[in-house]
């Protein structure tokens, strides 16, 4: 599901990542850990196809990222990829019902509001889709943003620093919750985090303190 | 989830923002558009009102006053001239009908004008009721007259000296209302019409009185000594001369010749064929030549009319006739049309100038809006790049900055134009109310659309260097740092 080879990326000449071959298979679920700065978040930008990495392959879903265009390396993010960003970033001025529906809209997918509604109750939000993000607890907030990236059926999820503010109750619950969920929607979970909590969480790791740099 | 609803859900995310900037779009819109209605009626009024006059003719003084006065009744006369003048012109082959005025009374306001038949016809006038005036002191009353005035078929009034209110009552020769005109929406609802011989008869004391001073007096000088010599010496003189014509013995004496005369025919024969009545019955028929194109009696040398209202056969006219009649006669004459665009142009400075003021309006709310979005995106880069990251393309993200843009500028134009529309109408009771100028706010202005195009243009405008930066957003870097 999953290829990568020779992946290398720099910021101002400063090597950001470098991952000279991984591969996730369908259902599997991952952590990419290491110290800050290793790349983890570069890795995954790289994976959905929101930076082209100087170097290297990366194939998603059979897709070679390198051989989109813009606009159809964009389009196939939506419909493929679904990513919990490290601060959530659920947009504000929209309840957390139209956060779901703006992300089927933005991949080009049709209204599914009974998937959202199902989305909503499996993960105790059903009572909160007409909530803003303001008025969310921080679980809430957490569940919401996972919801946004499951909502468009993703081969594969990607979660970046999902339990980094959380404390152990929570930052467990959110991992399995992750897990749970990916299970559920038969996607591949990537979680890219420093969080050493985690690590006995995933049967599929990879550190990237090393990869060859 | 569409881009509206996302663009929508941002500007009620900054109420405050978005309201005032809505609100100075709005005032600049309806402001421009109150003007666009405002020059755009007031045209067509004046052209209105000046249907079918090619030339005025009148005593000299300023052409403009003469056409404010005698086609529009908005000014006072320049002065009379003299009706053996006016004679001598209208029998000029140049010209093709010339319709006497003699102006200088009113009613509460409503200005008496002593008219031949031929001035109602300009405007294409119908009876709503009753008949046209046909005896002295008998008066056809226009359509707003009749409903804003206490007066009706069958009133007696007496009018008043000067053409606005407060001046000395002609209490002897009171007018005898015998019909209503039906509403032309021109200046003739505002008027009350009578014969010129009316008009004659109230002041003719005053003409005996003052004879010297008339020989050759100006507007000025006629409506000043007028004024004052008027009262008294008017009703006392008048009486004699008027035995049998004035007061309720007038009244009597002249409701019943009146009757005899016309009958219950007196409004189909006036309705239909009123061009026929000329001299008819005015009571002083018999001096009345047959070829007089004035159709008017010729009474004494003094006799005076306040202007001519001339028609001509052919446009050279307009180009021969004013120089001729400035150099020939004390007269002169002023061309309605060439008066009408003065006019517009001089207040076209005016307008011009609240114009820009209302167009500056504008550009700041131009201005307020790239401020707004300016800022919203500084706030906003997460979103724009989540929603990158959830699969929306840059042009994808451009185009929803643009949409703001837009929708704030449009809400603020439809509100503008709303508020336009109801401030015209609102001016328009007033302008009704004070100056019988119609305004309606409740008609399309032309070029209004182009307004609104205007509008979201500078909502575009406004929103494009907020737009392209969004398009810019590195998403990765954005999505890294937070």
């Amino acid at each position: 599901m999953i290829e990568v080879r020779g992946l290398r990326h720099a910021y101002a000449g400063r090597l950001a990542v470098a991952v000279d071959s991984w591969a996730a298979a369908a259902g599997e679920h991952w952590l990419v850990h290491g110290p800050s700065g290793c790349g983890k978040t570069t890795l995954l930008h790289a994976v959905a196809g929101l930076l082209r990495p100087d170097a290297g392959a990366v194939r998603v879903a059979g897709q070679a990222l390198s051989a989109l265009s813009g606009g159809a390396l964009d389009r196939f993010r939506g419909r493929h990829v679904g990513i919990v960003f490290q601060g959530l970033h659920l947009i504000a001025a929209l309840t957390v019902r139209q956060n779901l529906a703006l992300a089927r809209s933005l991949a080009g997918l049709a209204p599914a509001p009974e998937r959202i509604d199902r989305l909503l109750d499996e993960l105790g939000l059903a009572a909160r889709g007409g909530a803003r993000p303001h008025a969310l607890s921080s679980g809430e907030a957490q569940r919401a943003a996972l919801a946004r990236a499951l909502v468009n059926e993703p081969d594969i999820v990607l979660a970046d620093e999902p339990t980094s503010s959380l404390d152990d109750d929570n930052a467990g619950r959110a991992a399995a919750l992750l897990r749970e969920q990916a299970r559920a929607n038969d996607a591949v979970l990537v979680v890219a985090s420093h969080d050493r909590r985690l690590a006995d969480s995933f049967a599929n790791r990879l550190d990237l303190s090393r990869q060859a740099t | 989830m569409n881009a509206a609803a996302l663009a929508f859900a941002y500007l009620r995310r900054r109420p405050l923002n978005t309201v005032l900037n809505m609100a100075l779009l709005a005032i600049g819109v309806a402001t421009v558009l109150l003007l666009m209605l405002f020059a755009e009626q007031l045209r067509g009024a004046l052209e209105r009102d000046a249907r079918g006059i090619d030339m005025v003719v009148g005593a000299k003084g300023s052409p403009m006053q003469l056409v404010l006065s005698s086609v529009f009744h908005v000014d006072i006369p320049t002065g009379n001239i003299r009706l053996e003048d006016a004679r001598a012109l209208a029998a000029d082959p140049m010209i093709g009908e010339a319709i006497p005025l003699a102006l200088g009374d009113n009613y509460r306001g409503w200005r008496i004008v002593g008219a031949g038949y031929g001035y109602p016809e300009l405007f294409g006038a119908r009876l709503a009721s009753g008949a046209l005036w046909r005896a002295p002191l008998e008066a056809t009353l226009g359509a707003r007259v009749a409903s804003d005035s206490d007066l009706e078929v069958g009133s007696r009034f007496v009018g008043a000296h000067g053409v606005a209110e407060g001046g000395a009552a002609h209490d002897e020769t009171p007018y005898r209302v015998v019909g209503v005109f039906a509403p032309t929406d021109s200046v003739l609802d505002r008027l009350i019409l009578t014969s010129v011989e009316s008009v004659w008869e109230v002041h003719s004391l005053h003409d005996e009185t003052e004879d010297e001073d008339h020989d050759d007096h100006g507007g000025d000088a006629h409506d000043d000594e007028h004024d004052d010599a008027h009262g008294e010496e008017h009703d006392d003189a008048h009486d004699e001369e008027h035995d049998d014509a004035n007061g309720e013995e007038h009244d009597d004496a002249h409701g019943e010749e009146h009757d005899d005369a016309h009958g219950e025919d007196h409004d189909d024969a006036h309705d239909e064929e009123y061009d026929d009545a000329h001299g008819g019955d005015g009571g002083e028929a018999g001096e009345t030549p047959a070829d007089d194109a004035l159709a008017l009696p010729r009474g004494g040398p003094d006799r005076e009319v306040t202007a001519l209202l001339v028609r001509l056969r052919n446009p050279v006219g307009a180009a021969v006739l004013p120089r001729r009649i400035a150099a020939e006669t004390p007269m002169q004459a002023a061309l309605p049309g060439f008066e009408i665009a003065r006019l517009m142009q001089t207040i076209g400075f005016g307008i011009d100038g609240f114009r820009a003021f209302a167009w500056v309006l504008m550009a700041s709310a131009g201005l307020g809006i790239f401020a707004a979005l300016s800022g919203a995106l500084a706030q906003r880069r997460y979103d724009i790049a989540v929603m990158r990251a959830l699969g929306a393309g840059r042009g994808a993200v451009l185009r929803q900055v643009l949409l703001e843009g837009c929708l704030l500028a449009g809400a603020g134009a439809v509100l503008g134009l709303a508020l336009g529309h109801a401030a015209a109408e609102a001016a328009g009771v007033w302008l009704w109310r004070e100056y019988g100028m119609r305004l309606d706010g409740l008609v399309w202005a032309a070029g209004e659309i182009w307004l609104l195009v205007a509008a979201l243009a500078l909502g575009a405008a406004a929103a494009a260097v907020p737009a392209l930066q969004a398009w810019r957003i590195d998403v990765s870097d954005v999505l890294a740092r937070g």
